[in-house]
């Protein structure tokens, strides 16, 4: 971590490496001084107590989940990163929370018991990236229509997009029942 | 067909027209307008039926919030795949004969947002009878094609079984298979 001491984010850094010894000891993360603000590096399957005990740790004290984001990192390996910005209240500090999953098993587990405020960000980001949230409470599509049959963030999904085909094949039906109602010639 | 300038005075205290005719011009001069403002749009759309443009010179003023008691839909605005399946709910709700302006670039075709999330033109849900470009057009085009569409209705048949224009054909795969 070399950053200047005069940084606004030196504080938070110092702070963070004080708890890399301590509240986050467990979880083996990685912390980088960042373009914007800190980032702080974490495996998947120490996301959730990490996270925990970044808002619950009083010398870091992050209340706020501000966003929650992905990336697809094709080529790479793992290809998707899941991002986090946090706000502390008390301090003032923002930081960067990424963790990255890999194609086969895309899954993450989610923030919702922690910060409530979760819940829709997770959502859109299993809409747009298909990355799963175990133990969200109620997993489904947020802006894509229902039934909608990809993810459009994905790096190999076309720029012009994909007409969902479920609601045509529901239309398609309906016309074909108003059609044989106006072939009796009822009405 | 033909329209009351037809009308045949005899001088005897009648007159001869047709049942098409005064159908029609009954239609045509009592446009009631189903606003699905969607977007920027939906703000020119209000003042072409405020005071300063006045659609009510022309009969369409009674905008109606109730698909049912609208015989002209005026799609103003972005429409998105995640509101396609209400707006052609709000479609199908409207008692025939109806007509459909897609206003604005994005409800004719999709306008700058060749995106996943923008339906590329209303009329692959449902048949548009004018389209208005512009981002958003000025009143005054919609005013016109609220005219063109008079003119139009004119014309029509009066009676008529079932659906006057087919449905949009389903297009599958692609929305780029489609230009």
């Amino acid at each position: 971590m070399q950053t200047a001491p005069d940084s606004p984010s030196a504080p938070l850094l110092a702070a963070l490496e004080a708890a890399e010894g301590g509240a986050l000891a467990p979880f083996g993360v990685c912390v980088a001084a960042g373009i914007d603000m800190p980032l702080l590096e974490v495996a998947p399957q120490h996301l959730f107590a990490c996270m925990r005990a970044l808002r619950d740790d009083a010398a870091l004290s992050f209340e706020q989940l501000t966003y929650v984001t992905a990336t697809d990192e094709t080529p790479k390996e793992p290809r998707f990163r899941v991002v986090y910005h946090l706000y502390s209240f008390r301090h003032g500090w923002r930081l960067r929370v990424a963790t990255s999953v890999t194609e086969e098993a895309p899954n993450v587990a989610s923030l919702v018991p922690i910060y409530p405020g979760a819940n829709w960000m997770e959502r859109e980001v299993f809409d747009m990236f298909g990355i799963t949230f175990g133990g969200h409470p109620e997993l489904r599509r947020i802006l894509m229509p229902e039934g909608y049959m990809y993810h459009p963030l994905r790096k190999e999904f076309p720029l012009e997009g994909i007409a969902p085909d479920r609601l045509y094949r529901e239309w398609e039906k309906e016309a074909h029942a108003e059609g044989s109602r106006e072939n009796g010639g009822a009405h | 067909m033909g329209s009351l300038t037809e009308v045949t005075n005899t001088g005897d205290g009648f007159m001869a027209t047709t049942i098409d005719a005064v159908v029609n011009w009954g239609r045509k001069n009592s446009l009631w307008p189903m606003p699905l403002g969607l977007s920027c749009c939906a703000i020119e759309m209000m003042s072409m039926v405020g005071p300063r443009f006045d659609l009510a010179r022309f009969g369409a003023e009674a905008m109606r919030f109730s698909p049912r008691q609208c015989d002209l839909m005026i799609v103003a605005g972005t429409l998105t795949w995640k509101m396609a399946q209400a707006a052609r709910t709000i479609y199908d709700q409207m008692p025939e004969p109806k007509w459909v302006i897609a206003m604005g670039v994005c409800a004719s075709s999709g306008g700058m947002y060749r995106n996943y999330s923008v339906v590329q033109g209303v009329d692959l849900l449902f048949p548009v009878d004018m389209y208005v470009p512009g981002c958003p057009p000025r009143p005054e085009a919609v005013i016109d094609a609220v005219l063109k569409l008079q003119k139009r209705i004119e014309r029509e048949r009066a009676w008529s079984t079932g659906r006057q224009r087919p449905m949009p054909a389903n297009p599958r795969g692609p929305i780029l298979a489609r230009s």
